[in-house]
């Protein structure tokens, strides 16, 4: 209440907070590309970044590590976007893609695709995970969806059929123990690892389309965050745009899921974080959001990288560490407000 | 004006009588009656959030069921009765997101959009609150806050769901004084008001309901009778003037030693 009054300078905060976001992001992904198994030079690096040196590192530096901080940055970003998109929509702060069970249908549909249709290319997993992405999400919607929808009663819905299908993925996992099985477990923990450039490809587009979709529309969220029935008196044909923008969150965190597998806390954290330094507007909190996202993930895969090389610990296992500090930070936080 | 014709508001459980009615233009009309007599519903009906499911609704001459969301939302505007805020906007923001039916979907706001904004603010006296967070306000300036979203959007009509909520005396007042000057700037104003004294005092016409019908509306010295008010609320009333008004004001009668006794 008390500060109710204090000056503010929100024409500042937003610029301020996205350019050094916008910095930090590609020094990490620069700094990234030095951390893993095999150390390199300084030298090396931008040697190969610039086309000048011989075919090992070369190899290293442009095929493995590059595409792996665009990738990283480019699904962080996406996880933050879904999370921002349906923390809007549900008007729960705790909601997110991972809660309200799209992850976990993305993830089992990937698996069911991996095990009993291996003949299908990798490049074209992201498909499956968008499938399964919205199937769980029309679950959800169906059992929540008894005239008015409840946010409370979608995310209770959602938890339930993401336990469910984490059950599932459990299920395939045990079903499936083999010498190949170790693979998709890794990418469950929500890993990098072994990601190139044709992953890349194969989700950039969608990615970056749905993502300009959200940054331009996103003042219609601001109107959805009043809630169905103010943002109905204030013009917006909400069952549309609920459903579009929804699609949106699904599609953008199962694509994701598909490369970089189940990145906990991304999509929880980062629109929290960005909200807290931006504001709510979501013309500026959509793109800090992304941007923060982008940053958390690709310095969760660098520093799971630089630990202990030759070892890699999976970005998912510390974003899920960070996430765990985060939501304490958040109590305590909270807390004091009060 | 909004006229409603045979107009049946209500859910599958619960419906309101057909109501045929006119708000005028230039007028504060307020409706009245006991909690759960239908009034919400019947302003939600007007505003669409309920469709009737029968009868018709009329904005300003127009079939409302025939309008775009968009072009509803440029003619009738709803002060609703909860007030949640999302995280981290400030009341300029709040009071801005009045205007989104009058701009693209972009939301890019104009000179005009930001006058309108401006005056808004002015007027509900957070002028000076205009960069605070929403959620650091307390109920009343939060309440003025939605207010001046509501006058942002700028329409022909407007509705109140019990707008003096929250607010103390001193606001009570600026809000009903507030609805008598937009109703003489030519607009169409509805509250839901629960105070029948503040309601005769400030409203030009009063609407009283019970059980999901109308039973009598007209202007408020002739509707605010001794006998209305035990038929409507159940309680025996006796109505002297307010001493600076002249309007009516109900009183409960002492209560006979012998009824509390039997009611408790």
């Amino acid at each position: 209440m008390s500060d109710a009054r204090r000056p503010e300078f929100p024409d500042l905060r937003g610029p301020v907070t996205l350019a050094l976001l916008g910095v930090l992001l590609p020094a990490l992904m620069f700094a990234g590309l030095f951390a893993g198994a095999i150390p390199l030079e300084i030298e090396t690096v931008v040697n190969s970044l610039l086309g000048r040196d011989g075919p090992r590192q070369d190899f290293i530096v442009l095929q493995s590590r590059l595409p792996r901080a665009l990738l990283a940055a480019l699904a962080g970003g996406a996880l933050a976007l879904s999370g921002a998109l349906i923390q809007a929509l549900m008007r729960n702060p705790l909601a997110s893609p991972k809660i309200v069970g799209i992850n976990s249908g993305a993830a089992f549909a990937v698996l069911v695709t991996a095990f009993y249709i291996p003949a299908l290319p990798h490049s074209l997993l992201p498909v499956p995970a968008a499938l399964g992405g919205l199937m769980a999400g029309a679950l959800v919607w169906w059992c929540a969806q008894r005239g008015d929808i409840d946010p409370r009663q979608l995310t209770l819905v959602g938890l339930a059929v993401g336990l469910t299908l984490d059950a599932g993925v459990d299920a395939l996992l045990v079903a499936n123990t083999g010498p190949e099985s170790s693979a998709p477990l890794i990418w469950l923990t929500g890993s990098l690892w072994g990601r190139g450039w044709t992953h890349l490809a194969s989700v950039a587009p969608v990615l970056l389309t749905l993502a300009t979709a959200a940054l331009i529309l996103a003042f219609r969220l601001d109107l959805q965050a009043l809630g169905p029935r103010r943002a109905a008196g204030l013009g917006v044909r909400v069952g549309l745009e609920r459903t579009l923008a929804l699609l949106a969150a699904v599609i953008l965190a199962s694509v994701a899921v598909s490369v970089v597998g189940v990145l906990g806390f991304v999509g929880l954290m980062a629109p929290h974080v960005a909200t807290r330094l931006v504001g709510g507007r979501h013309r500026i909190m959509l793109p800090t959001a992304a941007l923060f996202g982008a940053v958390l993930t690709v310095g969760a895969d660098t520093l799971g990288r630089a630990i202990r090389p030759p070892l890699e610990i999976s970005a998912g296992i510390l974003t899920a560490l960070m996430g765990a500090a985060f939501f304490i930070w958040l109590l305590i936080a909270e807390d004091r407000r009060i | 004006m909004i006229d409603l014709e045979n107009a049946v508001a209500g859910y599958k459980s619960f419906r309101l009588a057909p109501t045929t009615l006119t708000f005028a233009e230039g007028r504060f009309s307020a409706l009245i009656g006991p909690n759960g007599c239908g009034k919400s519903t019947l302003l939600r009906m007007i505003s669409r959030q309920l469709a009737p499911l029968s009868g018709a609704v009329r904005i300003g001459g127009r079939a409302a069921a025939g309008l775009s969301q968009k072009d509803l939302a440029r003619r009738i505007a709803l002060l609703p009765q909860e007030n949640i805020a999302p995280a981290g906007i400030s009341v300029a923001d709040l009071a801005g997101y009045g205007r989104a039916p009058h701009q693209s979907l972009l939301g890019i706001a104009s000179d005009t959009d930001r006058a309108h904004v401006a005056r808004a603010l002015h007027r509900m006296d957070l002028a000076h609150l205009a960069q605070a967070p929403v959620a650091s306000l307390s109920g009343g300036q939060r309440q003025r806050a939605f207010l001046a979203m509501l006058l942002a959007q700028d329409t022909p009509a407007m509705l109140f769901d019990e707008p003096t909520n929250w607010l103390d005396i001193q606001h009570q007042v600026q809000v009903l004084t507030l609805i008598r000057s937009l109703a003489a700037e030519g607009r169409t104003c509805v509250a839901v008001l629960h105070d029948i004294a503040q309601a005769a005092r400030y409203a030009d016409h009063l609407v009283v309901m019970k059980d999901g019908a109308i039973v009598a509306q007209g202007a408020p010295a002739e509707v605010v009778t001794a006998e209305l008010v035990a038929e409507v609320y159940e309680i025996a009333v006796e109505i002297h003037p307010d001493p600076v008004s002249g309007t009516p004001v109900p009183y409960p009668c002492r209560p006979r030693s012998g009824a509390l006794a039997a009611a408790g």
